[in-house]
């Protein structure tokens, strides 16, 4: 029998009904306020951060400062995202401290990486491969905003990681505890996911004939139904049942809200031949889908690059021959990985300008751009892929762009000035900036969840004896 | 920059995954019964006394945990129940897990709801659907059984399909709302149209895309929660017809029906596809998929025929030969494509494998799909060996694991790894583990034999569990003769069905198995019966 991928879109086609002006660019769907939304961009093996930290006259690395962005004056690694320094805040000397306190948990540095970036949460508890202990920021994110009257078709959505891409490393978006979110790789099954529904009709308000013009009702029906059985049951039965019951009221809200979509889609992107147009391809669908008010929560996971594409040697190894290699913070690194580690983070703020672009390039009926109301957060797993231990995670570097929430065009150095957290030795940072936490709330607080006081950890103890804080937002984004 | 063997940090991954899987999340226990009446006098899910209940008693002193009652379908059985019930093949890409990183997608890691879960899942309702309203209105009597203009034909119809849908009878107010909904459609697009929404309704059902267990009276699971652990267990699917029949007749406690019920079911070819999926997801047989040698004999083709050999091999072994787990580790029966029979230096077809291959570690499905790079990995080929084999748990990397040193000239792939072992934070673990990947070193990166690495005479010795051995020969026959490795398989067994680690009572069921699995003389097929029929099927 032959393996059948029918999708929705080819059985509308099938019923006549693929008259869509596909290969539309994306125009913005009508209302009154602006959604607020989000995509979190978080590339792998951190940065070779001497090429991208800013440091001014009389001051020092570590130093707190800021000042203003000058497109002229820009780090290497800043340098492809010139065009847009005054939508940029560049936010240096952060600390995953969460993950150095949880250090010991590690199976390498990465692991922890993945789950605390979003989470700012320990691993969950008698499990070392990399589980979440509690949700995302991203899903509280999106949980917020599906819970609202106006909520869109997806709560979130969640491209990038090929296989074995870092997907086994552990995720970054977890819906529960221990419960990671999957991933998808190329952009036209992003498409797939958030348009082939397109134009099939219900059976309220058009003439569709036909199995497909049920949908919606049967997506309702099916929901009704796990909240029928959810009724008789407890724990962790009822919980898995009402996820999936929420989740299929979603799906049957999407389907009535695409009947009547005031917007029109991309055209569908053929499969990708390079790392850079998959993620180009990613960037123009998300647009769309924010255009189209199909989700407000993205997140895009960039796989580890092919070494080659960052002035590698053929068949080297990113990770294995250079992440590790490089001069900073060591004597036995040698300055080719320098400058291949440097241009593999100089080809994601390359990946991250043309999604900068095409936000901006789509116009609200307000004449404000998509651009003006998404935030857009690049960061790593790690600060710098010469992770020797929980030096992993101190002098995060971030660079926020677009929104309308913080002060842009700057560039913010906090001070490391606390004492590491308890767990860094044996290889620690001396000190540490403030925890990403703060900025975790921070975001929280930019999409509407104004009384969020806490993202992961309340607090870090530190090798001191004191305890730092990580509850409230962080000081200097506006 | 030197040319170095990156000992990455996901091939060092899969080291702990599977030991270290936490304690299933135990929620508060649903005492809810089914309750109330169904639509064809059972008597089970009612929570009646069964027949049989003087058969009840078990020969275990095991305190079973009882189970979450609902858990959700992995892609596999819920692709494989769907083919089942509407004969439609669903690509299981459709359906993605929450998480790559456990070793069986049973699970309960593995089986978080998502959007694209959701939306997949919708996706394979409509393919069903259509599937059903073009033979509806090809032959809609042949479909549903009785002649559809029939006024009783509907309810028939829906009784009987709905039970097999959801693997129990189903419940008057269920069958009301399905039927509520299958007037409605009529009344709008005609009765085909009808039946394939009606039937996109009960896939769609939690009582489909779930396990959803129901409890007796005794607060233990019905007949028909029985009957589902056999399919999923034996088919990783539904429940036939006449284990349909077995529970609502309340027989599945008797621990002999259950024997025969299982005896049966080896017998079906869907026994045969779950005992290779076990297989397969137990040796991450998957990994062949995504590795891509440096070799000038790989290709796409040679791949295709590696992954096809292996799965012939454990279905003949298992079903049509010896049928026991030494026989798996040791036989040398193939039956190999073209370029796969150069490879082992054999004729096409069934044959034997050189002397040199015993079993399936030296098969090179599964030796090339442990590569690192152009060289093959001791260390993968070892751990999953130690670690899905042995159930010898390894404790994590340090969190930097230094890079495997440079390929110099003269160095054998051993030499680098020895070089990497010697590094006193490292040998701890790489003493147990690359010994074992060591005694598979004749075979490169793509599962081919080698006499020589770098011009120097192969080293392929070695020691597993405390044993000396010298080749993959002697590498497969210490397995084969290992209890520690016998007592592993059932555990495995249990977790691939149970669908998490196992817990006190249930380590307990497996010790009394593993005893008279090993008594038995690693029987498989045996194994499973004796799984079917113990207590962790009715607790």
């Amino acid at each position: 029998m032959a393996h059948a991928r029918l999708t929705r879109r080819s059985l509308l086609r099938a019923a006549g009904a693929s008259a869509l002006a596909l290969g539309v660019g994306p125009r913005v769907a009508s209302a009154a306020t602006k959604p607020k939304r989000i995509i979190f961009c978080v590339t792998m093996h951190g940065f070779f951060r001497p090429n991208l930290e800013l440091v001014p006259p009389g001051k020092t690395s570590g130093d707190a400062y800021e000042f203003p962005l000058d497109p002229r004056a820009l780090s290497p690694i800043l340098e492809p995202l010139a065009p847009w320094t005054d939508r940029l805040l560049v936010l240096d000397g952060l600390s995953m401290n969460s993950a150095i306190a949880d250090y010991w948990t590690a199976l390498n540095p990465h692991v922890p990486g993945h789950i605390h970036l979003l989470t700012g949460a320990p691993t969950a508890e008698q499990d070392q491969d990399g589980a979440a202990s509690t949700a995302s920021v991203d899903q509280r994110i999106a949980a917020h905003i599906m819970a609202s009257r106006d909520r869109p078709a997806f709560g979130s959505v969640e491209v990038g990681f090929g296989q074995g891409g870092g997907i086994e490393l552990g995720a970054y978006n977890w819906s529960a505890p221990s419960t990671s979110l999957p991933y998808l790789y190329e952009p036209a099954a992003l498409f797939d996911l958030l348009f082939d529904d397109l134009g099939s009709g219900n059976r309220t308000g058009t003439d569709t004939k036909g199995l497909p013009a049920w949908r919606e009702r049967l997506a309702r029906f099916a929901s009704d139904e796990h909240a029928a059985l959810l009724a008789a049951k407890t724990g962790a039965s009822a919980e898995r049942l009402a996820v999936h019951r929420d989740l299929l009221a979603a799906l049957a809200d999407r389907f009535a809200g695409l009947d009547t979509l005031a917007c029109m889609p991309p055209t569908r992107p053929q499969p990708s031949t390079t790392y850079a147009d998959r993620y180009a391809d990613h960037a123009k669908v998300l647009a769309a889908a924010f255009a189209c008010d199909l989700t407000r929560v993205a997140t895009i996971a960039f796989e580890s690059q092919d070494a080659i594409d960052c002035g590698g040697l053929p068949g080297s190894d990113l990770h294995g021959d250079y992440a590790h290699s490089t001069t900073e913070d060591a004597t036995d690194g040698d300055e080719e990985s320098d400058a291949v580690m440097t241009t593999a983070a100089t080809n994601h703020a390359g990946h991250l300008a043309p999604l900068l672009a095409t936000l901006a390039d789509v116009q609200e009926d307000d004449g404000s751009t998509l651009l003006d109301h998404t935030i857009v957060v690049w960061t790593s797993e790690l600060a710098r892929g010469r992770h020797q231990g929980a030096r992993a995670y101190s002098d995060l570097p971030v660079i926020l762009a677009g929104g309308d929430a913080f002060a842009l065009g700057r560039y913010v150095s906090y001070a490391e000035q606390h004492a590491p957290p308890m767990s860094a030795a044996p290889v620690g940072p001396d000190a540490v900036g403030p925890s990403h936490n703060h900025l975790l709330v921070s975001l929280c607080r930019a999409m509407g969840l104004g009384d969020v006081t806490t993202v992961g950890v309340e607090s870090v103890p530190l090798m001191d004896g004191t305890a730092l804080d990580c509850t409230g937002p962080l000081d200097s984004l506006v | 920059m030197p040319s170095l063997i990156p000992i990455d940090a996901r091939s060092l991954l899969p080291w702990v995954l599977p030991c270290l899987v936490s304690a299933v999340l135990v929620g508060c226990r649903d005492h809810v019964a089914a309750g109330g009446t169904t639509d064809d006098g059972d008597s089970s899910s009612a929570g009646s006394s069964v027949e049989t209940s003087s058969t009840d008693s078990e020969p275990s002193s095991c305190a079973i945990e009882s189970r979450e009652p609902v858990r959700r379908l992995s892609a596999f059985e819920y692709t494989r129940a769907l083919q089942d019930l509407v004969g439609v093949e669903i690509d299981e890409a459709l359906l993605p897990a929450s998480s790559s990183t456990t070793v069986f997608a049973t699970d309960d890691a593995a089986l978080g709801s998502s959007a694209l879960l959701v939306d997949g899942q919708f996706d394979a309702t409509v393919i069903a659907g259509q599937a059903v309203l073009a033979r509806m209105e090809a032959d809609g009597a042949s479909f549903m059984g009785c002649v559809p203009s029939d006024p009783a034909c509907i309810d028939t119809w829906l009784s009987a399909f709905g039970k097999r849908a959801h693997r129990r009878p189903l419940a008057d107010d269920e069958r009301d709302r399905l039927r509520a909904l299958f007037d409605e459609v009529t009344a709008a697009d005609g009765r085909n149209v009808a039946v394939a929404a009606t039937v996109q309704a009960l896939l769609l059902s939690p009582r489909f895309g779930f396990h959803v267990e129901e409890l007796d009276e005794d607060g233990r699971p019905d007949d028909y929660a029985i009957a589902s652990r056999l399919s999923f267990l034996l088919w990783s699917s539904a429940p036939d017809e006449a284990l349909l029949d077995a529970a609502r007749r309340g027989v599945l406690r008797d621990r002999a029906e259950r024997t025969a019920q299982a005896e049966r079911m080896l017998m079906d070819p869907r026994a045969a596809a779950t005992m290779v999926r076990m297989v397969r997801e137990l040796l991450d047989l998957e990994a062949l998929a995504s590795v891509d040698p440096i070799d000038p004999r790989w290709s796409a083709s040679l791949r295709a025929e590696m992954d096809a050999e292996i799965d012939r091999f454990i279905e003949t072994t298992v079903f049509a030969q010896d049928g026991t787990l030494a026989a798996l580790l040791t036989s040398r029966w193939v039956d190999a494509g073209p370029q796969l029979a150069a490879l082992y230096g054999i004729a096409a077809g069934t044959d034997e494998l050189p002397v040199e291959r015993a079993g399936l570690v030296t098969r090179a499905g599964f030796l090339a799909g442990m590569t690192s790079g152009a060289s093959p990995s001791p260390v993968r080929r070892g751990l999953v060996v130690l670690d899905r084999l042995a159930c010898t748990a390894i404790a994590p990397p340090p969190p930097d694991v230094p890079e495997i040193p440079a390929g110099d000239a003269g160095l054998t792939n051993r030499d680098r790894y020895e070089q990497h072992t010697a590094d006193p934070s490292c040998a701890g673990c790489h003493l147990q583990i690359d010994p074992i990947g060591f005694a598979l070193e004749h075979f490169d990166a793509i599962g081919a034999y080698r006499s020589v690495d770098n011009g120097q005479p192969i080293d392929a010795s070695g020691a597993v569990l405390g044993v000396a051995i010298d080749g993959a020969f002697e590498l497969s026959t210490a397995l084969a003769d290992s209890d520690v490795v016998a007592t592993c398989a059932v555990t495995q067994w249990l977790r691939f069905g149970l669908g998490h680690a196992l817990r006190d009572g249930e380590a307990c069921a497996r010790d009394e198995l593993a005893a008279d699995f090993i008594a038995a003389g690693g029987d498989l097929p045996t194994l499973l019966v004796d799984i079917a029929a113990s207590p962790l099927m009715v607790e």
